[in-house]
């Protein structure tokens, strides 16, 4: 299948706008019908879940996971981004499921709201990121002062906001480009 | 009346007059060629473009990776054409494949030429915006002594951009500013309320120095010459169904056919001209069949060269005769050399509370113009006194620039109510001085998929940097200045090419000795040689110069059928 015949699949199959739902069917079918590298691990795909819900939780909209953002950026990783590139998302990943576990003993996906929350704020406040690595290292080290992981931890600071801003990036984007938000919550009626 | 008389009786292959191109100045050419009573063949090197090609329509969700595009795919078939800002997810096949379109530069000299082969060329991508020239752009040369004179003033163009503008439409609002004097306009696209508020406190500090105004482009804002007014649906460099922008597809290509007087061949590469050393003249081409990699030759008594800028220098230079051993046009060592493009990329952001609930996409930039030559603070004080540095010109300062409001909007507030904190920014354009050195050359060792010689291209100076430091603090201080909140300069200086307004490389000039081209387009060594898109160009001031291509195109086109009607090429 190519990308014309996506596009008319998705066009013929996405007309009427149900809900949150219609949107994750829509695109799932695009995955179902391309063949494509199993690249995303089960934790890998609830800490993902767990940051774009972090990110844009349910009020009176759609959160991103009632939207399938998770999903939607899972299919993007593997089946667009180049090797190299996929290789270093899922190494970003795992370097802050690391910073996690260091400063909070909890992957992000099984960690509680406060402490998600104020892990996002970390390595997503403005500033220099040299600034940012330092307090991270901050958190992280308060936690494990005596524990000999803190030395290894360090490439997994250093990398974890760039990661965290990659996250970011796709979670905002794959959420506005959604059927639902832009139909039904930002009311965009173009063409 | 045809200049052959009945076409039905011409010989196979021989045409009044041969295009080379069917972008924006191709498209020129063939209009006026045949509206003038010639018999016209348009070669275009890439493939015909249908409605289906286009995309407009197709929403964020529509695509599988949101616009995002199939970033492995891009990287590997496209990577110098998706570094274009007019690259995207669903108009991929409107740029080149880079692996058959080869070309180099210098290892600390990188060049990004973005190219569209098709039908249409990059009409169909290009970004619309139009402004004249002024005196100010055609006398700069001779007023700072940095290149040549230009042959021609804004009173010999005047009357083709009239004749141009009519025809495309162009949409804008007459401010009577010397130096971008203003276009035949159809009604402007009105500014957002957040864009007024910045307009009118601009007005306040700066009074007519620095005037915001709605950007001037060819987007019909009502019905004309038969295309329907824009609707507004965001993306216009994915095509345009209702060809409500003007593109070579909707407007000058179906007025040359309505004529019956043109033959438009795609898939046809011009590999040379051939030139007949007796007469003096072009005797035709030589055409390579993309498609079976077959050569054939088609003659005319008229050649018009509207490739674009660097595939017309590229073009003469590979045609290599006895008589034009360096190249057509090259007698002086001048073809391919001073070339240009824009810089483009520094500027300023900030943020600016003002209550506005809905959000729109409109296909005009808005533009700011500092009108002053002012030399910009930097560091190469020996090019600023020489030079004056030209004024660079600050454009984009709306919230809603081009087709991203959606995305803009959404971020601002997520839902609805929390809309009004209005994310701004600006950033210039600016003129490109000419260097000899600058300079297009052909690569010996390296052919495109059809075996034709590559181009290598070269690099920016001192002025364009210190240009780059001052726009950013400009569009800073003019933020400053409406007092907007966390204002951030910003300095992005991509690669010459980037900009896709390259140009130069068979300058106009005074004499032979000066210019590849005379004040008609025409080249001093072969008067039935005509070139007539960005190749051209002596200088590159600091608007968006496809206007200018247009009206040189038709007025070059009005001279050769009055000069072939009177047997002097």
């Amino acid at each position: 299948m190519n990308r014309r015949q996506l596009i008319l699949t998705l066009g013929a199959g996405s007309t009427v706008v149900i809900g949150a739902a219609a949107a994750g069917w829509a695109w799932r079918k695009v995955v179902s019908a391309a063949a494509r590298p199993e690249a995303f691990s089960a934790s890998h795909r609830a800490m993902l879940d767990a940051l774009a819900e972090a990110l844009l939780p349910r009020t009176a909209t759609p959160g991103a996971r009632d939207i399938g953002v998770a999903d939607w950026i899972e299919f993007v990783v593997s089946e667009a981004f180049p090797a190299d590139a996929r290789q270093q998302f899922l190494r970003g990943l795992d370097a802050m499921d690391a910073v996690a576990v260091g400063a909070h003993e909890a992957p992000i996906a099984r960690l509680p709201a406060g402490e998600l929350q104020a892990l996002i704020q970390a390595l997503d406040s403005p500033g220099p990121l040299v600034a940012m690595q330092v307090r991270l290292q901050g958190i992280v080290a308060r936690r494990v002062a005596a524990d000999s992981t803190v030395g290894r931890l360090a490439a997994s600071v250093a990398e974890a906001p760039r990661a965290f801003g990659a996250v970011k990036e796709l979670v905002l984007h794959g959420y506005f480009t959604s059927e639902v938000v832009q139909r039904e919550i930002m009311r965009l009626q173009w063409a | 009346m045809g200049v052959s008389g009945n076409p039905s009786s011409r010989e196979p292959n021989v045409y009044d007059a041969i295009v080379v191109g069917s972008g924006i100045t191709g498209g020129w050419a063939a209009k006026e060629l045949c509206e003038r009573g010639l018999h016209t063949l348009v070669l275009e090197a890439g493939g015909p473009v249908s409605p289906e090609d286009y995309s407009e329509h197709v929403q964020p969700y529509q695509m599988p990776f949101r616009g995002l595009g199939h970033h492995a795919q891009a990287k590997a078939e496209q990577p110098v054409q998706r570094q274009s800002s007019g690259y995207d997810e669903t108009n991929r096949h409107f740029f080149v494949d880079d692996r058959d379109h080869p070309y180099t530069h210098p290892v600390d000299a990188p060049f990004t030429w973005i190219r569209g082969r098709q039908v249409g060329g990059r009409s169909i991508t290009w970004a619309r915006q139009v402004y004249r020239w002024s005196d100010l752009d055609f006398e700069a040369n001779a007023r700072d002594g940095v290149g040549n004179d230009w042959p021609i003033r804004y009173a010999d163009l005047e009357p083709w951009y009239a004749h141009v503008e009519r025809f495309i439409g162009v949409s804008g609002s007459s401010e009577g500013l010397a130096q971008l004097p203003d276009s035949e306009f159809l009604p402007p696209m009105p500014l957002m309320h957040v864009e007024g508020v910045l307009r009118d406190r601009l007005a306040a500090r700066y009074g007519r120095e620095r005037v915001l105004t709605v950007g001037r482009v060819a987007v019909l804002t009502r019905e004309h010459q038969g295309r329907a007014a824009c609707h507004y649906c965001g993306p216009c460099h994915r095509g345009c169904t209702t060809h409500s922008y003007f593109s070579s597809n909707g407007s000058t290509l179906p007025a040359a056919a309505a004529t019956g007087r043109m033959e438009l061949r795609p898939h046809s590469i011009v590999a040379e001209v051939l030139f007949d050393s007796a007469t003096r003249r072009a005797s035709g081409v030589r055409v390579i069949d993309a498609q079976t990699g077959q050569s054939r030759e088609y003659h005319a008594r008229l050649l018009f060269l509207c490739a674009s800028a660097f595939e017309t220098v590229r073009l003469l230079l590979n045609s290599r005769a006895r008589d034009t051993p360096d190249g057509l046009g090259n007698a002086e060592g001048l073809l391919g050399r001073y070339v240009l493009d824009h810089h483009y990329g520094a500027g300023a952001s900030a943020t600016m509370p003002v209550r506005q609930t809905s959000c729109f996409r409109q296909p005009a930039e808005r533009l700011l113009h500092r009108p002053l030559p002012e030399c910009p603070v930097g560091d190469s004080p020996a090019s600023c006194a020489a030079t004056a540095c030209r004024a660079p010109r600050c454009k984009r300062a709306g919230a809603a620039a081009l087709g991203d409001a959606w995305l803009r909007c959404g971020l601002q507030g997520r839902a609805t109510e929390r809309r009004g904190e209005w994310g701004v920014y600006g950033s210039g354009a600016a003129e490109d001085l000419p260097h000899a050195d600058n300079r297009l050359t052909l690569d010996p060792t390296v052919v495109d998929r059809w075996g034709v010689p590559a181009a290598c291209i070269g690099r920016w100076r001192d002025n364009e940097l210190a240009m780059s430091r001052d726009m950013a603090e400009s569009v800073a201080e003019m933020f400053e200045a409406a007092r907007r909140s966390d204002v951030q300069p910003f300095r992005y200086m991509p690669p010459p090419g980037h900009c896709v307004h390259e140009m130069g490389g068979a300058r106009m000039g005074r004499t032979p000795r000066e210019g590849v081209v005379n004040r008609w387009n025409q080249l001093w060594e072969a008067p039935n040689v005509f070139a007539t898109d960005g190749a051209c160009m002596a200088s590159s001031a600091c608007q968006n110069p496809s206007l200018t291509y247009m009206a040189l195109t038709a007025r070059a086109a009005a001279f050769a059928v009055e000069a072939l009607k009177r047997g002097e090429l």
